[in-house]
């Protein structure tokens, strides 16, 4: 008896590669950068020519009207070409990631070729096959068929998705290919992108970050594209979106500030702020390149990824809002958000991030094997150091608080079906921030105020969202500004930001954080700087935080005010330890 | 603003005199000066380190791959740089007791064990001799290899505007 057994067809017959090359298309946006500071240079100049001294009359005035027409002609034009520009650096990112998307698939037709290939021989080196032998043979050919056609069903996809993409980039063209489009107020907007970003939830319309997540889960994918490349700002600050399109919109604009602010340092128009702006910018692409280029202690094949979450360089007059994460904050188990204290402004970022990976490591090193992510959030301005007025009173950490609370909200509402592990940490005067952002929101799991001057609006440790249980403090006892907060029924007479949270009174879990070189006293340098280096006491006992362990935390006792003296800390005559395993050891690779 | 929070504008004054002086004593370094005490602390380590090797060799254990990685610490109103350096310790036999011998050997040479009574999940040692702090142990991640390092007590403080280190910039050491 013949026996026929249908081995399913190589198919599709051909994948086709996406057209077109990200680097040529990386190398046409800085052109258009270029061009773009050009008429912002002749829209400056025209600007500053317009008052001439003493000169009167009718020439005068027409001069002065034509000057001013130039110049606003001319900065629209810039503005347009800038926005040409982004769609071109989109279409460039996501045909990257059409290409790689291709190569998955070929490796996935590879492989399911090789099944094909292996069936075949199979049968028939059987010829006298066993009813179980051919069973087993038709089982496999039903499901090699079954993988064609999702590899069918994908590749279909791939190729919508190029088409999208070339669609876009043709209407950003079209958007700005005549005179009065390119002077217009949305010149360069494709249409696909502006009707997305009228529809109710858009970010920045006041929306909440619950109802941007839910504006953004109404797109379809060319709509996402085209919106994260014609308003980069808007989305690369969108509470409650996906962190992955914040990076794409983010980086958008950082290519942007650096193609273009680049092309005015080199013809020397750069005024200061925007000096700033190209060096904090500087500092968010070296940031990123590290974070992108960081690999995972305990698997090397893992590369967790860079995200530039929040890029604002121009704010606060030049310092700058930042925030930059070391692993995947749409997908990881654990999230921490880390506000940094007094003398961050953007200029700190790569120092940071750097810190963002001793954590990232630390957690992994020490924990129970679940992914991670540790982001540096400068989301606030931090006064400038211990002279700045501001240092000594909470109005910057009552509002950056805000601030952060928003964050936390947003990265809350992105990830509302799959909600991570999330840690709140504040360092100095960005503990006092963070108080200010969780007190009494409970979005947070756990909370870790670091070298703190005092807890702002907390007096207890329940006062904080998640509550006493789930709030821990690191403080050395030579750190000069963690001794200043409130503590006893005397206090301090007000020197510090509020209570004491390494005390009793406060009662927070307070973990071992003693620096192995600390001084015989108190000071600002290594005592109170220290926390986030690696193969410490405070590094080991955060990272078991991040990771949802905080119960395991080396506990130390709390500082305390007798009413016969002053403060008193038990912590100052232990012995610290470093590198130790089970309480200092944070370091994977030896 | 409340007149209690007026009342402590002086204070606060006091607070930030308190630490300008905190960070003045600190001081922004000069970057020369910072490389030169590093380059000091890389030689006096390397140094440190071949003697160990001398001493461990004696006691029929053999000190491969030494490396030697600079590192960033600090943030916010202070930054330094730390040399540290490691080698592979190779012996037989079981791990805690390839550990005793590895300490035992710097015992001999002068180092004092620090870690006796201490709590540790795994085979595990440290020592002192002067300013220098060595931790012998095994890797929990990738190939299982006894290791030391070591370490000389401080660190050298750097301008708050340098740039962190490359993360992965290890050097070999040469041993003899």
């Amino acid at each position: 008896m013949t026996v026929t057994i249908e081995v399913p067809a190589s198919v599709p017959a051909q994948l086709k590669k996406p057209d077109g090359d990200p680097g040529g298309s990386d190398a046409l946006a800085g052109t258009l950068y270029t061009a773009a500071a050009r008429y912002e240079e002749f829209a400056d100049r025209a600007n500053e020519l317009q008052t001439l001294g003493s000169w009167t009359g009718i020439a005068y005035a027409a001069y002065k009207d034509a000057t001013a027409t130039a110049s606003g002609e001319h900065a629209a034009m810039g503005t347009t070409v800038r926005r040409v520009a982004r769609g071109v650096t989109g279409f460039a990112d996501t045909l990257r990631d059409l290409l790689r998307d291709h190569e998955d698939l070929l490796e996935r037709k590879r492989g399911l070729d090789h099944r094909r290939t292996a069936l075949i021989a199979d049968i028939n080196a059987t010829p006298g096959a066993t009813p179980g032998e051919i069973a087993a043979f038709r089982e496999r050919s039903v499901d090699l068929r079954a993988d064609y056609s999702e590899l069918v069903t994908a590749d279909d996809d791939l190729q919508r998705r190029v088409r999208e993409n070339e669609t876009l980039l043709r209407q950003v063209f079209q958007a700005a290919d005549t005179l009065s489009e390119s002077t217009s107020a949305d010149g360069g907007i494709p249409p696909l992108a502006e009707s997305a970003m009228n529809r109710p939830g858009a970010p920045g319309s006041g929306a909440t970050p619950e109802e941007v997540k839910a504006w953004w889960d109404g797109l379809t994918e060319a709509e996402r594209e085209a919106v994260i490349a014609a308003y980069p700002d808007r989305i690369g600050q969108g509470d409650g979106l996906p962190a992955d399109a914040r990076d794409q919109a983010n980086r958008i604009l950082l290519d942007d500030d650096l193609s273009r602010l680049a092309a005015k340092e080199r013809d020397d128009t750069l005024s200061p702020l925007e000096r700033s702006i190209l060096a904090n910018a500087q500092q968010a692409r070296d940031s990123l390149a590290n974070a992108d280029a960081y690999t995972d202690p305990l698997d090397p094949g893992l590369e967790p990824g860079g995200t530039l979450w929040l890029y604002d360089p121009a704010a606060y007059d030049g310092d700058g809002r930042v925030a930059v994460a070391v692993g995947d904050l749409d997908h990881a188990s654990d999230v921490a958000i880390f506000a940094p204290g007094i003398n961050t402004d953007m200029a700190d970022t790569t120092s940071y991030t750097d810190k963002m990976m001793n954590l990232y490591e630390s957690t992994r090193y020490n924990g129970d094997g679940s992914s991670v992510a540790t982001m540096y959030w400068l989301g606030y301005d931090a006064p400038d150091g211990p002279l700045d007025l501001a240092t000594l009173t909470e109005g910057r950490a009552e509002d950056g608080g805000r601030n952060l609370s928003d964050a936390i909200d947003g990265l809350r509402a992105s990830r509302s079906d799959d909600p991570a592990h999330l840690t709140a940490i504040g360092h100095s005067y960005g503990s006092t921030t963070t108080s200010y952002a969780v007190n009494g929101n409970p979005d947070v799991d756990d909370v870790a105020l670091l070298g703190s001057p005092g807890a702002g609006p907390a007096h207890h440790a329940s006062d904080l969202g998640p509550g006493a249980d789930h709030v821990y403090v690191g403080r050395d006892s030579r750190d000069l500004v963690a001794v200043l907060g409130d503590e006893g029924w005397i206090g301090k007479g007000g020197l510090g930001l509020g209570t004491d949270p390494s005390s009793e009174d406060f009662d927070a879990t307070r973990f071992e954080a003693e620096d192995v070189d600390r001084s015989w006293h108190r000071n600002t340098g290594d005592a109170h700087s220290s926390y986030l280096d690696s193969d410490t006491e405070s590094l080991y006992n955060l990272g078991l935080i991040v990771d949802g362990h905080g119960d395991d935390v080396n506990v130390a006792a709390q500082s305390y005010d007798p009413w016969w003296g002053p403060p008193q800390d038990p912590e100052w005559d232990r012995d610290p330890t470093a590198d130790q395993p089970g309480r200092s050891d944070t370091t994977a690779a030896r | 603003m409340t007149r209690a929070r007026l009342h402590r504008i002086p204070l606060r004054l006091l607070l930030a005199l308190t630490l300008a002086l905190g960070l003045a004593a600190c001081g922004d370094r000069d970057p020369a000066d910072s490389a030169d005490d590093l380059a000091a602390m890389k030689a006096a380590v390397n140094a440190e380190l071949r003697d160990m090797a001398s001493a461990l060799t004696g006691s029929g254990l053999a000190v491969e791959r030494a490396t030697g990685r600079v590192e960033s610490e600090g943030m916010s109103t202070y930054r330094a740089e730390d040399y540290r350096a490691s080698a592979v310790v190779v012996g037989e036999g079981p791990e805690g007791d390839q550990v005793d011998r590895a300490a035992t050997a710097l015992e001999e040479a002068g180092w004092s064990r620090t870690s006796d009574g201490l709590d540790a999940s795994a085979p595990w040692a440290q020592l002192e001799r002067d300013d220098f702090r060595t931790t012998i142990g095994w890797t929990k991640v990738g190939e299982r290899e006894l290791v030391l390092t070591l370490d000389q007590e401080g660190e050298v403080e750097v301008p708050t505007d340098t740039p962190p280190v490359d993360r992965d910039n290890s050097e070999d050491i040469a041993l003899n």
